[in-house]
């Protein structure tokens, strides 16, 4: 590069550090912002509606000293990868089976579709009957929120790479077991991923909905407990931690999913 | 050499109409067999667990003969609620999407917040809203909005932002304004983002609608469903899981209708 | 060729455009236009060709007024431009129709820009649609028209809105062949008629030559002019003009031209 570009790109590498700075500094003035409404806000209205900000940091640190927030996180988190890995049994299974075959498809995908287009929440009190009302009611609740994305994504999986796949390995002779191990296996690795991030984030809102019913362990049932007594500050800890740990194992979904398959589309399913 | 072909196009045919034949055996057996051994499950197990279709059917029946209507009450309830709310939830999530898409400042402002409400399961901030907010319909909007206000904002905005340059261009070429190319060029182009995010905020209203309904005021199909379970009247609370289940697959149904015949032009 | 004595039509004044890019961490400065200076006469057809990376797009969309240039102006009847205006369009490479919109509504789209009331935007979008040959498709969607018909969407756009400079960004490109041949004998008729000023990038020798009354030559890295082309072949041109000496002659010349541009370039590569 000439010297005049040179400093033509001095320039511009200074004016992009300067906007990526500003930016940050206009995230944390705006929740900074948030904080300091909070911490007014809380001084003038009574203690039953909102305690100030710096109360809640208080109880943060009340609540993980005396191990309250770390055996109800402990607890969640049982529930939660328990669910998911049910879900993600029974979703590659099920995917599978209705990718694979297509009479299972008939048979089996107006009850797969029927289930999950009925709000799940109906089903609560129902599996709750069933499943008793500590830990396994949760579970199952956890497991019929997650185990959808888990299925639609293996299918669409199966479906889509079937044939393109499919063909060289049945034209080179290959046996049943061998395609489904070599060619189908790997292949639906990347829709597993999409799948499981998007059943990380259902499983979580299933977590929460089963610990309020059941109201006694896990984040949960210490925010139902919390709001009841009126513990303002205290309540904005279970939110957090449960905010926290969603974002953790999102964000850890999503960088497995980077790192074992470059991404293709599958379900284009921004939000959830 | 046509007489071939005639034959081997007759043979595909009834191929394809044996084929569809079996599948609708198999969808008509399924169901069968899923009936009966529901039927039969139920008869076998205590009342208090299960129900069987026929005491289902039969609680339905009543509930729809009810002379005080509450069925239809309690469906008129929760669409009272879930109706407005998700048309409230759209229309301020596009205005918020649109909001920070176009401005890079409110983009940063704003994305920490939508951020944190996307990552707390809306369900867990039932409890703050209601001690701040006190049962009652009001409530239960809020919250619906809050649900489903944020697929539709991310949606958004991600569509606006990715709008191709080869839509701008022209009309920039052609001298439009920034209201012009906001109006005419964006938000169409836009628009398939924001209906996967409109779609996405309908199912996620009608989940949160039900839990809202359930744990605060007992009104509405889920509060029908909360009364049912503390009786324990096992057949009577399907008839709510079924209705509701009914709505999510029509809602679903329609809303797929909608989208391939509104975004049929998109398609290159 | 006859010089006429009125001013040029447009005139490309020195301009200098500067690209960045970031490579390891690091910004990297691309000099994509160096000292461009392009003098066009109302009603010439200009051809502009050049290898990849030389800089032609950004330099029509400068003329276009879509981007500044760090340096150097664009005038247009002697005047310098400020952004896009109602002298010039463009007519796109990728086509830019609005896949929401009708062929119809497409080709209104500028006018309704404008604020033309819409009795006289449906008159006038009818009757370049007919100009185009594309009679019969106005409530087509982009989506049901083959490439070359969704080009000729895009230039009916162009012409609906009658401007003195028709702007092309090898327009011709992502179409196949024989349709390639019959559009560009359609742009030729419809040149002749309109007389409008055309400025008309591509990547094809043969195009250009074929099109053009003058040939502009741009090398890559920098980028920048090399040579100008007068092309003295008759008008009008018909598929015979391409196998006449003349053209081959033409052909030649601008073929060594580019080789050397070529090599010049995999020269500065390798240091």
């Amino acid at each position: 590069m000439t010297t005049a570009l040179i400093e033509a790109a001095k320039i511009e590498a200074a004016k992009r550090r300067w906007t990526r700075r500003r930016n940050l500094a206009i995230r944390i003035a705006s929740i900074s912002v948030l904080l300091i409404g909070w911490e007014v806000a809380g001084f003038f209205t009574p203690r039953i509606f909102l305690a100030p900000f710096h109360a809640s940091i208080f109880a943060l640190v009340q609540l993980t000293l005396d191990g309250t927030l770390l055996k109800a996180a402990f607890n969640s988190m049982k529930v939660l990868v328990a669910g998911l890995a049910f879900s993600l049994l029974i979703g590659v299974v099920i995917g599978l089976l209705l990718g694979r075959y297509r009479r299972f498809d008939w048979a089996a995908a107006p009850y797969v579709n029927g289930l999950y287009a009925t709000p799940t929440i109906a089903l609560l009190p129902i599996v709750s009957l069933w499943f008793g009302l500590y830990t396994a009611p949760k579970i199952a609740i956890v497991v019929l929120l997650a185990v959808f994305p888990i299925i639609k994504n293996i299918y669409a999986g199966v479906v889509t790479l079937g044939q393109e796949l499919m063909e060289p390995a049945v034209s080179m002779g290959a046996s049943e077991l061998q395609i489904s191990h070599k060619v189908v296996a790997p292949a639906i690795i990347p829709f597993l991923m999409a799948g499981l991030r998007l059943a990380v984030g259902r499983g979580i809102v299933g977590l929460v909905v089963g610990e309020f019913f059941t109201a006694q362990t896990g984040l949960g049932g210490l925010l139902v407990r919390y709001a009841s007594d009126f513990k303002t500050a205290e309540m904005f800890v279970p939110i957090a931690t449960l905010a926290v740990i969603g974002y953790g194992l999102t964000s850890l979904v999503i960088f497995l999913e980077r790192w074992i398959a470059p991404w293709k589309e599958s379900e284009r399913d921004l939000g959830v | 050499m046509t007489d071939n072909i005639d034959k081997a196009l007759a043979a595909e045919r009834a191929r394809f109409r044996r084929l569809g034949w079996e599948r609708r055996l198999i969808i008509v057996v399924t169901l069968i067999v899923f009936l009966l051994a529901w039927e039969l499950v139920g008869r076998l197990t205590n009342p208090m667990f299960f129900a069987p279709p026929s005491a289902v059917f039969d609680a339905f029946v009543h509930a729809v003969a009810d002379p005080e209507a509450r069925l239809l009450h309690a469906l008129l309830q929760t669409l009272s609620i879930l109706v407005p709310g998700f048309l409230l939830a759209s229309f301020l999530g596009v205005a918020l999407g649109v909001l920070m898409g176009r401005s890079n400042i409110a983009y940063h402002i704003l994305d920490p917040y939508v951020t944190i409400f996307y990552n707390i399961p809306r369900v867990a901030l039932i409890p703050i809203l209601l001690l701040w907010i006190g049962i009652g319909d009001t409530l239960k909007i809020v919250i619906v909005v809050l649900a489903a206000i944020f697929p539709v904002s991310v949606n958004t905005t991600v569509g606006i932002r990715d709008v191709s340059a080869q839509f701008v261009e022209p009309a920039r070429s052609m001298q439009a304004t920034e209201r012009q190319l906001l109006w005419q060029v964006i938000l169409p182009a836009a628009f398939p983002f924001i209906a996967a995010g409109i779609k996405l905020a309908l199912g996620r209203a009608l989940t949160t609608v039900i839990v809202a309904e359930y744990f605060v005021s007992v009104s509405g199909l889920g509060g029908l469903l909360q009364q049912a379970s503390t009786t324990y009247q096992m057949a009577l609370m399907f008839v709510p899981v079924i209705i509701l289940a009914g709505m999510g697959i029509a809602v679903d149904a329609a809303v797929t209708y909608a989208e391939r015949s509104l975004l049929r032009r998109y398609r290159s | 060729m006859q010089v006429t004595a009125e001013p040029a039509k447009l005139v490309i004044e020195d301009i200098q455009k500067t690209f960045f890019r970031e490579a390891d961490d690091k910004i990297v400065g691309i000099k994509v236009l160096d000292h461009i200076s392009l003098s066009v006469s109302k009603g010439e057809f200009v051809s502009i060709i050049g290898p990849s990376g030389c800089g032609k797009s950004t330099l029509l969309r400068i003329i276009d007024g879509l981007i500044e240039p760090d340096d150097g102006r664009v005038l247009v009847d002697g005047a310098a431009i400020d952004g896009p205006g109602p002298n010039r369009a463009v007519v796109f490479q990728y086509f830019g129709l609005y896949p929401w919109r009708s062929t119809l509504r497409n080709v209104e789209f500028g006018l309704e820009l404008k604020g033309v009331p819409p009795h006289e935007r449906r008159r006038i979008a009818l009757e370049n649609i007919a100009r185009v040959g594309l009679r019969g498709f106005e409530d087509h969607y982009p989506h049901e028209l083959s490439g070359g018909m969704r080009q000729r969407v895009g230039f009916a756009r162009v012409l609906a809105l009658d401007p003195d400079i028709i702007l092309m960004d090898e327009p011709f490109s992502a179409v196949d062949e024989q349709t390639r041949e019959i559009l560009q004998e359609q742009l030729l008729d419809l040149w002749g008629a309109m007389k409008k000023t055309i400025v008309f990038i591509t990547h094809s020798i043969d195009e250009a030559i074929y099109m053009a009354d003058r040939v502009v030559v741009m090398g890559a890295r920098p980028g920048r002019i090399v040579e100008e082309i007068k092309v003295e072949l008759p008008r009008p041109r018909s598929a015979g003009t391409r196998t006449t000496a003349e053209f081959g002659k033409v052909r030649g010349y601008a073929w060594e031209i580019l080789k050397k541009i070529m090599r010049q370039s995999a020269d500065v590569e390798l240091q």
